[in-house]
């Protein structure tokens, strides 16, 4: 679309330019630009034009917009996330929290108040070394980045960074300190009217996610283009699914003393599809294709944890609490038997893929392993990881009896 | 992986250095094919070179382009407008350039 515009403005100032230009000097006609200029115009109306409208025509249409939305997320993953995860990774990211009884410096931020754009991770390396190469170095133990990408931010209120310290600095060193970072914050980090999709995966989820709700409610009536947003949605979540956490920018910077806050993938799951299922839970084909659409990443997934979290997301969305015979009989369901009965269906596949799934892995001895080794010191993470296993295989054993809720139908 | 990574930090350059495309396209162009073709013609007279009435169709040349780019600003600035109010309507919490359309 630029390139149009570029061509039409460029056309139109090669047409005018040598008008302009024969004011001053008439003796010498600008023959050959105008000719030029008339030959780029020619060709927009001829070509460009009609092109552009069909360029505008395709990318106007919904299948267009969120595929390449998802395209531009996928890039993101795979810059962000290039390793995919493999035994003998940890299972999970868990933000670093800082120890309350620590002494900390807040450097807030400088800029005018907008979106975290971006934050330049080399930048971020001299920041810390800057610190490590000063008078207070031998006493600075990290520095977190608080804001994560695409968070508002706030002139003078929000900190952009934490700097920890293993004992109190004195003020007047505190005073240049912060003197210094507000410098090198600026350069850091980048604040904007708008968001990005650079390091910022969130901001392309949350874009599906309104299209979705947009497209599904009372005014707009259009379940369509809420069910490609969940197509989309699962595209990307299945790419989430068999990458390690955290990123490798976050690993590299971590050993150099640097703790960057991002999204761990239970987050993403739930900015993918808590919403959705919040405003289409009444509604069976959308709940049918979010179950679908995670169902179908479950054979990719070899992380237990991930695995977990995506059994987690439809086992607690209590399908069967809204669809059940009862409810069907009380009217409180405005849908057919059949459709109720697809539901349970759906499922009941969805449980079996699980099972299926948490086979494999017990196969290739993945929670075996998880069980008796961890490769974390965050104690928040091993917990976590013992969790998942347990979840896993409590899941395994339980009885699809799903009849409890009055739901006989395909019993 | 490297040829991917490359395409990929161009691409950001496009996108964060050079935000306005349209804008820096129009300026090649306007200035950088403009000016070396004026210069060019303040240079040498091609009514000589090609031996053609140079004045004469050059106030020929300027009625037809002044028809075209007429044509071309109207309709131009028509489907602009409307594809702004509709990516209003569409989306007023998103910059348009991020559904891909700009």
């Amino acid at each position: 679309m630029q390139k149009f515009i570029g061509l039409f403005v460029g056309t139109i100032s090669l047409c005018v330019l040598p008008q302009l230009a024969s004011v001053f000097f008439y003796q010498r006609p600008f023959l050959l630009t105008l000719f030029v200029g008339s030959l780029f115009a020619f060709y927009g109306l001829a070509w460009s034009y009609p092109k552009m409208i069909t360029y505008l025509s395709v990318n106007m249409n919904v299948s267009s917009i969120t595929n390449r939305i998802k395209i531009d997320m996928m890039e993101e993953i795979t810059n962000l996330y290039p390793e995919n995860w493999i035994v003998g990774k940890n299972l999970l990211y868990k933000r670093a929290v800082i120890n309350p009884d620590t002494f900390k410096i807040l450097i807030l931020s400088p800029f005018e108040t907008g979106y975290l754009y971006s934050v330049n991770y080399k930048k971020l390396e001299k920041l810390s070394e800057f610190i490590l190469n000063s008078d207070v170095g031998s006493l600075f133990e990290n520095a977190y980045q608080k804001p994560v990408v695409g968070e508002f931010i706030m002139k003078d209120t929000t900190t952009l960074l934490a700097l920890v310290f293993s004992e109190e600095i004195k003020p007047s060193q505190i005073n240049i300190l912060k003197q210094e970072m507000s410098i090198l914050v600026k350069d850091t980090f980048k604040v904007a009217q708008f968001r990005s999709h650079t390091q910022d995966i969130n901001f392309g989820v949350r874009k599906l996610v309104d299209i979705a709700i947009k497209a599904i409610s009372p005014a707009v009536n259009d379940p369509t283009t809420c069910l490609n947003c969940i197509d989309q949605i699962g595209e990307i979540a299945k790419e989430l699914a068999i990458k390690e956490f955290p990123s490798a920018d976050s690993r590299t910077l971590g050993s150099k003393k640097i703790q960057i806050n991002e999204f761990n993938f239970e987050e993403f799951i739930d900015f993918c599809y808590d919403q959705i299922f919040q405003w289409g839970k009444e509604d069976p084909t959308v709940v049918k294709r979010i179950i679908r659409s995670i169902r179908i990443i479950l054979p990719l997934v070899n992380n237990p944890f991930n695995l977990k979290i995506l059994i987690q997301q439809v086992e607690e969305m209590d399908l069967l609490e809204i669809y059940n015979l009862s409810n069907y009989k009380n009217g409180n369901l405005k849908i057919s038997k059949e459709k109720l009965t697809t539901i349970e269906l759906e499922l009941a596949n969805f449980r079996q893929k699980a099972k299926l799934q948490i086979k494999v892995l017990e196969q290739k001895g993945v929670l075996e392993h998880y069980e008796m080794h961890h490769y974390s010191d965050n104690l928040a993470i091993t917990n976590a990881e013992i969790e998942a296993i347990k979840y896993l295989k409590v899941y395994k054993i339980f009885d699809e009896s799903i009849c409890v809720n009055g739901n006989e139908l395909i019993s | 992986m490297m040829t991917q990574k490359l395409k990929y930090k161009i691409k950001n350059i496009f996108i964060h250095q050079l935000k306005d495309l349209g804008t820096f396209l129009g300026a090649v162009y306007a200035l950088v094919i403009g000016s070396a073709l004026m210069i060019l013609e303040y240079n040498i007279d091609f009514g000589v070179l090609f031996k053609i009435n140079i004045f004469d169709t050059y106030s020929r040349l300027i009625a037809v382009s002044n028809v075209l780019i007429s044509i071309l600003i109207g309709i131009s600035l028509t489907t602009f407008s409307v594809i702004f109010v509709v990516m209003q309507l569409a989306s007023h919490n998103f910059h348009p350039e991020f559904y891909g359309i700009f």
